[in-house]
């Protein structure tokens, strides 16, 4: 028995040493979210989706608001899919803030997605559809590594950490969470993935619809974070097909945010309004470029409206 | 509890350490921490559904002593040339007790598997001959496993009633037996004769048995792990998507789900087996590279064992098998495959992939190609290749059927495999290292057609432990580790 028990110790020792190694290269580069729960908790946060997530860069804004707001931002932003707000975003918001007692701000992206649920049942957050994803399932947001993502999130095979790590150019998750990500400019190239952007949130106009339960939650993650700093509501620019389609979901969306603006004090910035040529990859995410231009007149708005 | 998931990792190791270290001594405790384990294991998954395991075993531990009473007076009164009514009364009381477990265990399967099959079937049917059914059905859980541990109570109590084994007084054991956590979920589907009588007697540790144990478990993760779920990661979208697949790759989603079901599903066993085996308990095979079948029945003799014979013992020769007309025989044969794709889940594409398999079953047994074949030989020849293409094709073509949500995709699917071959296909759905992957699995087989698996075949060999290392390295590098990749026979 005792043979038995430790030849399989012996065997065991090297493929898993091997493992925890192959976890710790993770760089960003094999996964667009992981490295997001391995940092330690953040004192301030960027929320939203993929838009939030591609279109603002910390990094940037923190330079330029260091005076003001020292607590650095983070970008804590998924997807519409994973984190539209909700019982499952909010949790994980929670567990991911760190304590301060300087000032710091936070950046709320917000659009029609973020608030819209399932056309048959919009209202019930028990079927919300991230209660199956895995911010409503991953209980420790700043472990390195972190195990519960990799063994129950992670979808591809670990090798690829290791294969994308040498081979990725087109992608990267930074360690202030802004999600790089570059790849085929070419205009037939860009139309071709609008064309499907377009496509694609038309079909989830058939699905989706204004949900009273979200937009509460909205409101619960505005009131928790501004008990602890400044609030910016922003809604990120998109291509004028997009924002039509965003517009049919909720032609309300405009007068729902001056609400918020109106009952919690907060500025809200709506970059479809400004008179910049933003580009985008597909029309919903921004290209490099445009993002950084983006934090940086984010940051001269969060300025202005300090002054 | 999943085998796949984190949580078995640590209970494999707490309970094996247990149960060599503290409840060795005595049989009776061996059987109690089994079945203690056995019952946390299941309540992993859904604490309320114990009821009906321990409903099931009492009923049928119940069922079997007094069947034994029964046939015990019998013989008494054949023996003293008692009056025949005397005879015919004891039958009767034996047939009660059998009655009795039968319509406990089919009625347990017929209420939480078949119910609403049968309301919306027969509502469906009013509809066609022009009724407007006002009908409701019921918010029914499938309890994990039903379908096994009913199968193995059934076979207990019926194989008593056959007089081809005893009951058992040890209520422990018994128990311990219907519960057995490796193989409670998803089989293999023992008989008592065979698994019981293990129960009764105390097991020793032997090392050789530990490393058998442990050689089919990592195989059994490898096509678990690697090779079912990364083909699940192609197969599922083509499934979801059908209707704009090309005709290539819907073929390329048949044949990786047929891999993938025999991943999954032969994957689990080898696990049940190899976990069984660490516990000093022996469970019979319940796969033998069956893809390398040269003919359907051969096909047969080579998957889901259990099951197959099971139906081969408690359904197929009661009916008459093969004795009688051929008419009769081959009624036989579509009955058997029928109520096996009932078995498999309530729904009309299970039946068809019943009846698929009867027909091309029944084929073989009216051109008597059945029994030509050596039913014990492995040593397959690559001679054979052009009927193992054969058979695999057809067996591939089944399981669209199987895989299938509805009769209309299935044959919507089979449609779109015909009607648009020339679509241009996108094989990057199968990635580079998938393709090694697979054809060193095919290699893998082959190697190992003839024993339990190809890693047996080092045995005693220097080059064993790469072997073993090379097997552990792809199951953590090249796995798939994400939650929801369940196995597939835990539905049934």
């Amino acid at each position: 028995m005792i043979k038995f028990i430790s030849r399989i110790f012996l065997f065991s020792v090297f493929p898993i040493a091997s493992l925890f190694g192959v976890f710790l290269l993770e760089n960003g580069t094999a996964d667009p979210f992981y490295q997001r729960f391995v940092t330690p908790k953040q004192e301030a946060l960027i929320l939203g989706n993929s838009k939030a997530a591609q279109g603002i860069i910390p990094s940037i804004i923190n330079d330029r608001l260091a005076d003001i707001y020292p607590a650095n931002l983070y970008n804590y932003s998924f997807t519409v899919y994973n984190s539209p707000f909700g019982p499952a975003y909010l949790e994980s918001i929670k567990m991911k803030l760190a304590d301060y007692d300087g000032k710091r701000c936070f950046i709320i992206t917000v659009d029609p997605w973020s608030i819209s649920s399932d056309i048959n049942d919009p209202n019930n957050p028990e079927k919300f559809e991230e209660n199956k994803l895995f911010l409503s399932g991953i209980k420790n947001v700043s472990s390195k590594p972190n195990l519960e993502y990799f063994f129950l999130w992670f979808d591809n095979p670990f090798y690829e950490i290791i294969l994308m790590r040498m081979i990725n150019q087109v992608s990267k998750l930074h360690s202030d969470g802004w999600y790089e990500t570059s790849g085929n400019m070419n205009e037939n190239a860009v139309k071709s993935r609008r064309l499907f952007m377009i496509d694609l949130y038309t079909d989830f106009l058939k699905k989706y619809s204004y949900s009273a339960e979200r937009f509460k939650y909205l409101q619960k993650t505005i009131d928790f974070l501004q008990t602890r700093g400044k609030v910016f509501l922003v809604r990120m620019p998109l291509h004028q097909n997009l924002l039509t389609i965003e517009q049919n979901l909720d032609p309300d969306f405009g007068l729902r945010m001056g609400f918020l603006s109106q009952k919690f004090g907060v500025q809200y910035f709506d970059f479809n309004n400004s008179e910049m040529n933003w580009e985008f990859k597909d029309g919903l995410h921004m290209t490099v470029e445009s993002a950084k231009n983006l934090s940086k007149i984010l940051s001269n708005k969060i300025l202005l409206s300090e002054n | 509890m999943l085998f796949n998931s984190i949580d078995f990792l640590i209970f494999l190791p707490i309970t094996f350490l247990l149960y060599w270290f503290v409840f060795q001594k005595k049989l009776w405790s061996q059987n109690l921490f089994i079945l203690l384990s056995s019952y946390v294991f299941y309540a992993w998954w859904d604490w309320r559904f114990l009821a009906l395991i321990i409903a099931s075993s009492v009923v049928d531990y119940w069922c079997g002593l007094k069947l034994a009473v029964s046939t015990k007076k019998s013989a008494v009164a054949s023996a003293n040339r008692l009056l025949p009514t005397a005879c015919v009364k004891h039958f009767q009381g034996k047939s009660l007790y059998l009655t009795l477990s039968l319509i406990f265990n089919l009625g347990l399967l017929g209420f939480f598997k078949y119910f609403n099959f049968f309301i919306d079937s027969t509502a469906d049917m009013l509809l066609i001959l022009g009724f407007q059914p006002n009908y409701g059905t019921l918010s029914i859980i499938l309890p994990v496993g039903i379908s096994f541990y009913t199968f193995q109570t059934l076979s207990y109590t019926i194989d008593i009633f056959k007089g081809k084994i005893k009951p058992t007084r040890n209520i422990l054991a018994f128990f311990s037996y219907v519960a057995f956590f490796p193989q409670l979920v998803a089989g293999p589907i023992e008989r008592a004769g065979s698994l019981l009588t293990q129960f009764l007697r105390k097991r020793q540790f032997s090392y050789e048995n530990g490393s058998a144990g442990m050689q089919l478990i990592l195989w059994g993760f490898f096509k678990k792990i690697v090779i079912a779920d990364n083909c699940a990661l192609v197969v599922n979208p083509i499934f979801e998507n059908y209707q704009t697949a090309s005709g290539v790759e819907l073929i390329m989603g048949t044949v990786l789900f047929a891999i993938q079901i025999y991943g999954d599903f032969s994957g689990y066993s080898d696990i049940a087996i190899g976990v069984a085996k660490l516990f000093g308990f022996e469970l019979m095979s319940n796969f033998k590279t069956p893809y390398f079948s040269r003919n359907i029945a051969e096909f047969w003799r080579r998957w889901h064992i259990s099951l197959s014979t099971w139906f081969r013992d408690y359904l197929y020769f009661p009916l008459g098998g093969t004795k009688g007309t051929k008419l009769n025989a081959v009624r036989n044969i579509f009955i058997v495959f029928i109520i096996s794709g009932l078995w498999h889940g309530a729904n009309w594409t299970f039946v068809i992939w019943g009846v698929l398999h009867a027909a091309l079953y029944a084929l073989i047994f009216l051109f008597r190609k059945n029994r030509n074949l050596n039913k014990t030989s492995n040593h397959i020849s690559i001679k054979e290749a052009p009927q193992i293409l054969l058979t695999f094709i057809l067996v591939c073509f089944a399981w669209i059927f199987f895989r299938a949500e509805s009769l209309f995709e299935a044959w919507a699917y089979v449609v779109g495999m015909i009607l648009n071959p020339f679509l241009p296909a996108n094989f990057s759905w199968i990635s580079y290292e998938l393709r090694i992957i697979l054809l060193l699995f095919l290699l893998a087989e082959w190697v190992g057609r003839a024993h339990t698996t190809w890693l047996e075949r080092l045995e005693g060999k220097w080059y064993r432990f790469p072997a073993y290392f090379g097997t552990l390295g792809f199951i953590l590098f090249a796995g798939v580790f994400s939650e929801s990749q369940t196995f597939i026979y835990f539905q049934f």
